[in-house]
């Protein structure tokens, strides 16, 4: 029996080698070597998530105005801003500027115009602006020469000229538009939305 | 019971050694970052694993996991350059290139000469048609899409790495100590204006400029070379979009430098990763940890309840555990033990083999159920997962029957079909990625997931029924044993009940949803014409069988035979590559479906013979 059992034993332990043999072929794994014990890092597994409106509520910041004067972005708050990322020098972003004045004017108590301007100084600025007339003088619109691209390039991560953020009454950005392929009702009918905004 | 514990001894020991050297930078949660790759999010873990695979046909390469390997692609390119990582099969084509042939992998580096040699070529053979590609053809095309893989992937982070450049004072001033695309694109305007004076004062050869002057234009050139580098850049897609009209969409780097989807959001998450490839590149393990930890919880928020740690966690675990090897493993053992009690019924009882099987079917369902989990869909929309499937359903059926009839023939037989089957299902898993998106169609509903499960569920106990007449036939020929005989008949008789139940109603199921999806409710498409064959064949036998007109030798010869006529069904249809179902369609493997039914015809018609002849007496 004692001998039964010893080959019994053998024959499992043959099974056993045989199947991790196979096993070994089967496993295109390359090297057995020990795994070094790591200490215990906090991962927050399925991190609260944030309301996609607190996400996308907008950075604050600061910027010059062309006269000179210094505003915030809260200094718009209840109001719809358009921001748009511009240079003289981007013919599609002179195409659709006109645009947003004209919106300027037409949702006069309702909406602010930032044109964010990524020109090489303020005087390529004033040139353009200045063929532009009365239309640009109205109190709600506020172009400012981004110098060192913190607004365009560091907050708002903008590479590519033109691009207009729309933010809502309660500083929420809420569409993006890329490109001057568009027209002014379409622009109307996004004010409009945002408006309705809840 | 004590023979039990030795052999899942052994087998623990057989896994003990498995592991491997990481890096000494903490991966634990650069491994869990989501990225969306071929349609769906995934930790960044897998696509390192299935992109490495594309390219090595390995997981690993030396002591580089694939994530370490991933991570020294996108934030040390000039490091992983060098690293071997290329597998090419086709001897022909590799002394044609002229590549070394002594080396199992070879390096972008090594590899470079031959793409350039052989880049002419490419457009001729992306316009050939695929059919009309040589072998040779083939695989040069894939060769220079790996390369192209590569590239695109040391390429992921250029916007944020630092570049080999230095500026004069002035544009320094306004610019952070380490220039990198996102700074020099700050004074991009600048420089080109200043380099445009320089051409216009001096010329356009550079022999003529003073070193300020170079490294304006040098600088000008890498900033237009870079982005045209990364305008088609959108494998990494790490960012998840901040704007409404793209929701559910991710971004890689470029893409969203380029492509408008910048936003206070992505800004900050794109900060992050410049942070984390500063520790990479330092080695700055507590930096790394803590970046790699925050980027996670980061891109977690950004995704709005789009993915889930935790499944990406299983989803890790389910890929680098290889289960089905564990399953395979288990019934192996199973199947010895087996046998070894049926020949030595003093030695070994039922229950070792019986519990063995049950712990490989606890594992193989916990495997499928993290699958279907995962994937968020039954785990039987490919003929890969089918498989799967199948085996489950075998050993699930053997094991209930064999515990019944407290008889271990049924368990030996689906065991083996199990086996089998297991063992043959790598050639039928994709290449890199078994965890597939599926096509639209088959991703749709309710109807798909109760008409696959009952159709695949009848060829699992169709195959374990044609496996066990095997089994009756050989013991009626062989070894007349009538009271086996006798007891087997019985066995075969239910399942193949069993069989028939589940392959009628898979099938009437299918017409509805074939209704639902295409239309209409039969259009005898092969698959459907392979499924009516199957229960026509077990209703002509249980209608012999029932009318006395089928004697039992030759009832389980037919049921036998069932094996043929399910693998036609199963694999057979996909060989054809026409009709709706033939979305599964793989190369190569007629010969092996051929040898496989003659073999089986083969051994039927020597036992039915055999059988016959005892019944005679």
């Amino acid at each position: 029996m004692r001998s039964s059992s010893f080959i019994n034993f053998a024959v499992l332990i043959i099974i056993g080698a045989a199947a991790y043999f196979l096993t070994l072929y089967m496993d295109t794994r390359k090297p057995l070597i020990i795994k070094q014990s790591k200490p215990e890092i906090i991962i927050q597994p399925d991190a609260p998530i944030e309301n996609f409106k607190t996400r996308q509520r907008t950075p604050e910041f600061s910027f010059k105005n062309i006269d000179g004067k210094t505003y915030s972005s809260s200094d718009f708050k209840n109001k719809i801003i358009i921001l748009n990322f511009w240079a003289s020098w981007c013919p599609p972003c002179l195409k659709e500027f006109p645009h947003f004045l004209t919106a300027a004017k037409e949702f006069e108590n309702e909406i602010v115009f930032i044109g964010v301007s990524s020109d090489l100084n303020e005087e390529a600025i004033n040139k353009y602006l200045s063929t532009l007339g009365d239309d640009v003088k109205n109190p709600n619109i506020f172009i400012t020469f981004d110098k060192d691209q913190n607004i365009t390039k560091n907050i708002f991560q903008v590479y590519g000229l033109p691009e207009t953020i729309l933010i809502d009454e309660k500083q929420i950005m809420r569409t993006k538009i890329i490109g001057a392929d568009w027209d002014y009702n379409e622009l109307k009918s996004n004010i409009k939305a945002l408006k309705r905004q809840p | 019971m004590r023979y039990l514990t030795v052999l899942l001894t052994i087998f623990l020991m057989m896994y003990g050694g498995a592991a491997h050297a990481e890096n000494t930078l903490d991966m634990r949660s650069f491994k869990n970052i989501p990225i969306q790759h071929e349609g769906r999010l995934k930790p960044l873990d897998s696509f390192a694993r299935i992109t490495l695979k594309q390219l090595s046909g390995q997981t690993h390469i030396n002591e580089l996991s694939a994530i370490d390997w991933l991570a020294l692609s996108v934030f040390d390119p000039q490091t992983a350059v060098q690293i071997p990582v290329f597998k090419i099969s086709n001897k022909a084509l590799q002394k044609k290139l002229g590549l070394p042939d002594d080396k199992e992998l070879l390096s972008f580096n090594a590899l470079k000469p031959a793409l350039e040699q052989t880049s002419s070529d490419l457009q001729g053979l992306i316009e050939k048609q695929s059919s009309a590609l040589t072998r040779g053809e083939q695989d040069l095309l894939q060769l220079h899409e790996n390369a192209a893989t590569l590239t695109m992937l040391m390429r992921s982070f250029s916007t944020i790495l630092p570049l080999d450049i230095t500026l004069p004072k002035h544009y320094r001033d306004k610019l952070e100590d380490e220039l990198t695309f996102t700074q020099l694109a700050k004074i991009e305007q600048q420089l080109q204006q200043d380099l445009k004076i320089i051409i216009e004062q001096k010329g356009r050869d550079p022999a003529s400029y003073s070193p300020e002057d170079l490294s304006i234009a040098k600088a000008s050139f890498h900033i237009q070379a870079l982005r045209s580098g990364g305008e088609n850049n959108t494998l990494l897609r790490i960012i998840p979009s901040s704007w409404e009209d793209n929701k559910g969409e991710w971004f890689s780097p470029w893409a969203v430098l380029l492509q408008g989807e910048g936003s206070p959001a992505s800004a900050f998450l794109l900060s992050q990763w410049g942070g984390l490839a500063k520790a990479y590149r330092s080695q700055n393990q507590e930096l790394w940890r803590l970046t790699s930890a925050d980027i996670l919880n980061e891109t977690s928020a950004q995704s709005e309840g789009q993915i889930s740690v935790k499944l990406f966690q299983l989803e890790r675990i389910y890929v680098s555990g290889k289960p089905y090897l564990w399953v395979l493993g288990l019934y192996s053992l199973s199947l010895f033990a087996a046998i070894f009690a049926l020949l030595k019924p003093g030695f070994l009882t039922l229950k070792a083999p019986i519990i063995l099987t049950l712990t490989g079917i606890m594992l193989h369902a916990a495997a499928l159920a993290a699958r279907s989990y995962i994937l968020e869909r039954a785990p039987v929309g490919t003929l890969y997962e089918s498989i799967l499937f199948v085996t489950l359903i075998c050993a699930f059926i053997a094991v209930i029957i064999a515990l019944r009839r407290q008889n271990l023939v049924p368990l030996i037989a689906g065991l083996s079909a199990a086996i089998a089957l297991l063992f043959a299902a790598p050639v039928f898993a994709p290449p890199a990625d078994s965890l597939e998106v599926l096509v639209a169609v088959l991703n749709t509903n309710f109807w798909l997931a109760t008409h696959v499960l009952c159709i695949t569920a009848g060829y699992g106990v169709c195959i374990l029924a044609g496996c066990l007449a095997h089994g009756a036939l050989y013991i009626r020929g062989f070894k007349d044993d009538s009271a086996a005989w006798l007891k087997l008949q019985q066995s075969i008789y239910h399942i193949s009940l069993a069989a028939l139940f589940l392959t009628t109603v898979g099938t009437v199921l299918g017409g509805i949803w074939a209704d639902q999806s295409w239309g209409r409710f039969w259009g005898w498409d092969p698959k459907e014409n392979g499924a009516l064959l199957i229960v026509l064949w077990l209703i002509w036998a249980q209608h012999g069988r029932a009318s006395a007109k089928l004697k039992p030798a030759a009832f389980t010869a037919l049921i036998a035979g069932l094996n043929i006529i399910v693998a036609i069904s199963w694999f057979g249809v996909n060989l054809l590559n026409v009709g709706l179902h033939s979305y599964g369609f793989t190369n190569g493997l007629a010969g092996s479906l051929l040898t496989f039914c003659g073999i089986e015809t083969i051994i039927i018609t020597r036992l039915y013979i055999a059988a016959k002849k005892q019944e005679a007496k």
